[in-house]
């Protein structure tokens, strides 16, 4: 064979697979781009619904605190005033029925102040997430006997407000979850930024659970809410569990 | 570039690197990748290459060392544009590793050999070194998926014209040696196809210089 038939022969042998090659990166990039699509907006659709489901949550939270907290408060401040009227002012009784009256009206505000605070911590407000995480794992502590710390690292006074409330929020659900279902004896609580990363982490040592159930249609709804909310912050989350050995989740966000 | 003026197939590919040259006039404003960049300057460096390697041929002069030019030309710009386009550290300095390897063996076997004579073993290193390295592209392209559309998206045309070109002539140039130096009049069939598949290499740089605009739009969707 000449040298020109084999120079014809070796490119036609090489730009066969390389024609191969390039139209199965074609192929295969426009099926997994589908299968990619399908699989984002399964989830979008699964945060939309766990968005809904705690919003629905919080107000049958708030419904409940208004209608068993103020609300009786307030009958039992009504049943009150109306006793005070049938009696005479001057008198003994009525003067233990007026400061009783009072003591219900002070209970329904410190309600009032109690629900407003649990919707929008003013500290977190006010002195940032730093501060609002002090707060409340004390306060937690403080309720519930369970051994709430928090650990910190070198952090700016302030970040973005949308940043501050999402990891407020993550911490808060992420300890309610420990404290409901994981039966830890202790929870902690870490804040740090590293390389313009601000890192949050959520650590128990309870029983911790399959992350597979919580995956399922219609379950888990914290963890999506909180995967929704980190997402919309650009953030990442990580989980590192396992059945009987506690949880560990790091939830990252790019500060710039 | 021009080695051998065969008449209209090397007025067209010649021609043809107008394509890119213009798109990226055009385009200007939107080429704001340096890896787009180094494209277009590519362009004009071979602009360069044709006008010299058609002074040369009109007048009849031996015009091979260009070959060996555009060796060190092709894995500097296709390494520095890969080294920027592939986002994995590993590679990227595999890509390092493999272009200085290269050019090692370039400067090797060139030194004491006549550089007005197309070298095969230089030339065709180049050419594998090329084919492996968008070969990684493509694969870490498989592997990302960030691609919206990728028929929009530069570098996919850009890697196509890496590849068709790159394993298309290797042949050729492995025998262009042997070739040239047996006085085989035949030259003259093959060096029709590689002006072909130059032909398809500009004008897929051209696409991809075209699709710099949807780089920039997709740019501030990406995470």
């Amino acid at each position: 064979m000449d040298a020109i038939k084999m120079v014809i022969l070796g490119t036609v042998a090489m730009l066969l697979p390389i024609s191969a090659v390039i139209l199965f990166v074609i192929v295969y990039y426009h099926r997994q781009r589908i299968q990619q699509k399908a699989h984002e907006e399964a989830l979008q659709q699964a945060m939309l619904e766990a968005s809904v489901l705690s919003q629905e949550v919080v107000r049958r939270q708030i419904g409940g605190d208004l209608h068993d907290e103020i609300g009786t408060l307030l009958s039992a401040t009504r049943m009150s005033l109306a006793l005070l009227k049938k009696h005479h002012l001057g008198t003994s009784k009525s003067e233990q029925l007026f400061n009783q009256t009072q003591e219900l009206l002070n209970e329904a505000l410190n309600n009032v102040r109690r629900i407003s605070k649990d919707l929008m911590p003013s500290t977190l407000d006010e002195f940032g997430l730093l501060e609002a995480l002090k707060d409340f794992s004390q306060k937690m502590t403080l309720h519930t006997k369970m051994p709430i710390s928090f650990v910190y690292g070198e952090l700016r006074k302030r970040y973005d407000a949308k940043i501050e409330l999402s990891l407020y929020r993550t911490a808060q659900e992420l300890v309610n979850n420990a404290l409901k279902h994981a039966e830890a004896s202790q929870i902690k609580i870490i804040l740090f930024e590293e390389n313009a990363v601000l890192s949050l982490q959520v650590i128990d040592d309870g029983k911790g659970f399959d992350l597979g159930e919580v995956n399922k249609p219609n379950r888990g709804i914290g963890i999506k809410n909180i995967e929704s909310r980190i997402s919309l912050i650009q953030g990442q989350i990580k989980f590192d569990i396992e059945m009987g050995k506690g949880s560990n989740f790091i939830v990252s966000v790019p500060l710039q | 570039m021009t080695l051998l003026l065969i008449p209209p197939i090397t007025y067209i590919s010649s021609l043809t690197l107008i394509i890119p040259i213009i798109i990226g006039i055009i385009n200007v404003k939107t080429i704001h990748q340096t890896p787009l960049k180094i494209i277009f300057y590519y362009c004009f460096v071979f602009a360069f290459y044709e006008i010299v390697g058609w002074v040369y041929a009109i007048n009849g002069w031996r015009n091979h060392f260009l070959a060996n030019s555009v060796a060190y030309t092709d894995v500097l710009f296709w390494g520095y544009y890969y080294y920027l386009v592939i986002k994995e550290r590993l590679n990227r300095r595999f890509i390092v590793t493999l272009s200085i390897v290269t050019l090692s063996v370039v400067i090797w076997v060139h030194v004491g050999h006549d550089y007005n004579r197309v070298n095969s073993l230089a030339v065709s290193m180049v050419n594998i070194t090329m084919i492996i390295i968008a070969l990684m592209f493509f694969y870490q392209l498989l592997n990302s998926l960030e691609v919206e559309n990728l028929f929009k998206y530069a570098h996919f045309w850009i890697g196509i014209a890496v590849l068709v070109f790159f394993s298309g002539v290797f042949f050729m140039l492995i025998f262009a040696d042997y070739i040239s130096y047996n006085k085989n009049k035949n030259i003259v069939q093959y060096w029709y196809l590689k002006d072909y598949l130059l032909s398809f290499h500009r004008i897929f740089l051209g696409a991809g210089l075209w699709y710099s605009k949807e780089l920039v739009q997709s740019k501030t969707s990406v995470k």
